[in-house]
């Protein structure tokens, strides 16, 4: 049986010969074997929620849920606690009656109670003509202003302009809204995502919205559950089950990432590519036969997807890009998928994934897009297994070190720039 | 004696016994209806859907994806409940997937599809 570039040979290879290796590309990263300690020291995992995630913009939700004026969500970023072993913050995300997305802390300036208290482990959205406290009543807007105090007279100079709710500086990017718990943040938003912001400034991010939303809370550390949809090196083993061969074959066994971008700060991109031998099975020619999915069969629309392959890479699959620090999207021809870690304590993690369509325009796209939907998921029930057993062994004293390949890039640098960053 | 209620087309009838039971609105429910049938209740669902997926495909599309009748409704949720057990079907041959981390931890999130449940 002859293999795709056998009969098609006007297919470019990725030069392997003269592909250098990641490391030669990168010949001031080092190689070595790495401290356990950045993935089980609370006091690092302490020193990384002052240093780095108080101090950077944090992906908080899609503007997607936003639509209207009153529309809110909250969200609670356990990392942000002002104590080790506080509680957690949650924040409201408002579409203010000007159109603009506004955020604040979600706690009532009277006594400190929360003032919405949604459930936040769900992507519903609901609409309220102001925020009311539940304890005593005080009113406040869109805005945060508050606008009412019941029996405000019995209070003693009460100040009601100046106790609203208070802000959290919130910006968007292309409809990922980001929050900063820094007073005065160091960089803006766009500056911080700088080399993410170049390559994907005309990917229609605007057009696509969730499908499918899944979330773990994980026993290990952030940067642990990271790691593990940030190479291809796993690809053979932990999804033998659910994709044996899309992504192996004889011409990358490895699932070597094709192209890879290690940006200083941070920020870090990969692209991977499909084995030219997958042969599709009987559905999923019936789903190409229709459209594409997320790894294929996207010839046609590819130029809908500006900053897709940024490298124009053969055989593209999808890119995985690390926006630092704790959130990866993934591009593909006809959507994207992503990944949020929200770091709960050093060994504990709420992992949440997702994958992005465009709205079908007829209903049997919803049946291509549900199978695309269903084979990431379960993929992501193997990618996920693998992570408490991780941490197990980091912590159980049996390795003072552990040891990246070539492969193994993304999972370096993202070790680096957070050491960096503790050490800064 | 009545004949008790047709959830599809005459053209699908072949499907009928699979109504209401596969024909679910959720991700969430499909997910979990599935890795509780059998190997071999999931082979005999693909057995009897795959064959008439094209047939399925034209008749839902009639229709405006959030003005479809009940029957579109009902095949299209058979459509999506065979895209949830083909993996299990065609690749990997258990109803849950192996080696990955337990059903129970692993939580559904994901919007509504559409605004109207099938009837």
């Amino acid at each position: 049986m002859s293999t795709q570039v056998e009969t098609n040979p006007e297919l470019r290879l990725p030069d392997w010969e003269n592909t250098k290796p990641i490391s030669e590309q990168h010949p001031d990263m080092d190689t070595g074997p790495v401290s356990v300690d950045p993935y089980v020291s609370d006091e690092f995992f302490e020193l990384e929620r002052e240093k780095i995630f108080k101090q950077m913009w944090l992906y908080a939700g899609r503007a997607e849920r936003l639509k209207k004026p009153g529309d809110y969500f909250v969200v609670t970023m356990e990392v942000l606690r002002t104590k080790k072993n506080g509680t957690y913050p949650s924040f409201i995300i408002c579409r203010d009656d000007h159109g603009e997305i506004k955020a604040f802390y979600n706690a009532c300036q009277h006594r400190g109670t929360k003032v919405c208290w949604d459930e936040t482990d769900s992507w519903e959205s609901s609409n309220r003509k102001y925020f009311t406290c539940r304890f005593h009543g005080w009113v406040y807007g869109h805005d945060g202003a508050l606008k009412h105090v019941p029996n405000e007279n019995q209070f003693f100079n009460l100040n009601t302009a100046a106790r609203g709710l208070k802000p959290i500086n919130c910006a968007v990017w292309k409809d990922f809204i980001f929050l900063n718990a820094k007073e005065d943040p160091d960089q803006t938003l766009e500056e911080q995502i700088a080399p993410h912001a170049t390559t994907l400034k005309d990917f229609p991010f605007e057009k696509l919205h969730k499908t499918g939303v899944w979330t773990v809370t994980v026993n290990c550390n952030w940067k642990v559950a990271l790691d593990a949809f940030q190479e291809g090196y796993h690809v053979q083993t932990v999804h033998a089950a659910t994709i044996p061969n899309a992504f192996n074959g004889p011409l990358n066994p490895n699932c070597t990432p094709t192209s890879i971008g290690l940006y200083e700060g941070g920020n870090r991109s990969i692209t991977f590519m499909v084995s030219p031998d997958y042969q599709p099975d009987e559905l999923e020619r019936w789903v190409l036969s229709r459209g594409n999915n997320w790894y294929s069969g996207g010839d046609k629309i590819a130029s809908q997807y500006k900053g897709a392959n940024p490298n124009n890479d053969p055989f593209y699959a999808f890119d995985a890009h690390g926006f630092f620090p704790n959130m990866l999207v993934d591009p593909f021809i006809g959507g994207y998928y992503g990944h949020e870690f929200w770091p709960i304590d050093v060994n504990k993690t709420r992992w949440v994934g997702s994958i992005n369509f465009t709205e079908a325009t007829k209903p049997s796209e919803l049946l291509s897009q549900e199978h695309g939907k269903i084979l990431l998921r379960d993929a992501f029930r193997e990618d996920t297994v693998t992570l408490d057993a991780s941490q197990e062994g980091l912590e159980s004293g049996a390795v003072k070190d552990v040891v990246f390949c070539d492969g193994e890039a993304a999972p370096r640098h993202l070790y680096n720039s957070v050491v960096d960053r503790v050490n800064s | 004696m009545d004949q008790g209620q047709k959830f599809l087309p005459d053209k699908f009838s072949d499907l009928e016994r699979y109504c209401p039971d596969w024909m679910l609105d959720s991700e969430k429910e499909r997910y979990r209806f599935r890795v509780n049938q059998t190997m071999e209740e999931l082979d005999e669902f693909y057995k009897a859907v795959f064959p008439l997926m094209d047939d399925l495909a034209e008749y839902i599309d009639q229709y405006e994806i959030n003005a479809m009748p009940a029957k579109a409704m009902a095949l299209l949720r058979l459509g999506q409940m065979l895209m949830e057990v083909s993996p299990a079907v065609i690749t990997y041959r258990e109803p849950d997937v192996p080696n990955s981390i337990k059903f129970e931890r692993f939580h559904v999130i994901s919007p509504a599809d559409l605004s109207e449940p099938a009837k």
